[in-house]
């Protein structure tokens, strides 16, 4: 990790929180220094993955809920 | 109608007037993140269908009393509901008595190892499977920021705020989950490296 930038920096730019100079500044870095590139893709990489993940729930959980939409009656104003 | 072209408030407003097939389409857009979100928090996928249909009852209750304000944010508001479910019903659950095993360990932490050793080995290649399976063993702190941060959106000063800690705490959990997966993933990896077997 190049020393001027923290840790914490290093995340907000992976997650595209940290500001305009930041971004900046950590985009040079990572041109100039192969380590840090490398530190900063692999957790890039993992935040992927998790963006990635999706879980699906079953039909029927599906099928219930809009049984019960259909059943409910909306209230007049 | 075509679920592409139609945004959370457009489908909201024709559900207003009585389409129940707008209600379909949010309903089908939507289910997989709060699911996700729900999913993660409560690590039980039968509990997880359960709070699911809870949250959207709730939301269906809110829109058709007409207490449902739009302000075009559907999905934070519903993420907003599973989260708080989710949580409710994961403190629930840690305040019920725990079966411990005799070396102190909570039996169902064991089951669930047997479970991964087990079934999800077979699925070793499947990322997803394997991402599922360290989040869940993930320490529940590191597991909520980023459970709020990738499937409920929230920025970091956001779950901050929700969580009632300084913006460094919450990038700090976020950065011990992050390295804790790396890890896992990479324990993981080294398991299986063929080299090792190869001598």
């Amino acid at each position: 990790m190049i020393p001027n930038f923290t840790t914490n920096d290093a995340l907000q730019y992976i997650y595209q929180e940290a500001s305009s100079q930041l971004t900046v500044q950590i985009h040079i870095a990572r041109n100039r220094d192969d380590s840090f590139n490398e530190a900063l893709l692999e957790f890039e990489l993992l935040r992927l993955k998790l963006d990635q993940l999706r879980l699906t729930p079953n039909n029927l959980s599906i099928e219930k809920i809009l049984a019960y939409s259909r059943k409910q009656k909306f209230e007049s104003a | 109608m075509k679920n592409v072209e139609m945004s959370d408030s457009h489908l909201l407003s024709h559900y207003a007037k009585g389409d129940e097939q707008a209600f379909s389409m949010l309903l089908n857009r939507h289910k997989d993140k709060v699911y996700t979100t729900i999913y993660l928090i409560v690590k039980d996928s039968y509990l997880a269908e359960d709070i699911l249909q809870e949250v959207f009852i709730k939301a269906i209750t809110m829109i058709k009393s007409g207490r449902y304000n739009d302000e075009g944010k559907f999905l934070p508001w519903i993420l907003r509901i599973a989260h708080n479910m989710a949580i409710d019903q994961f403190r629930k659950t840690k305040r019920s008595p725990l079966i411990v095993t005799e070396d102190g360990s909570n039996i169902f932490n064991t089951l669930a190892f047997s479970e991964t050793s087990v079934e999800e080995i077979q699925i070793k290649q499947d990322t997803h499977e394997l991402l599922k399976v360290h989040i869940k063993e993930l320490p529940d702190l590191q597991r909520e920021v980023l459970v709020m941060r990738h499937y409920m959106q929230m920025s970091f000063q956001e779950i901050a705020v929700a969580t009632d800690v300084s913006i460094n705490t919450a990038l700090g959990r976020m950065r011990y989950a992050l390295i804790n997966l790396r890890k896992k993933f990479k324990q993981k990896t080294n398991a299986y490296d063929p080299k090792l077997y190869n001598k």
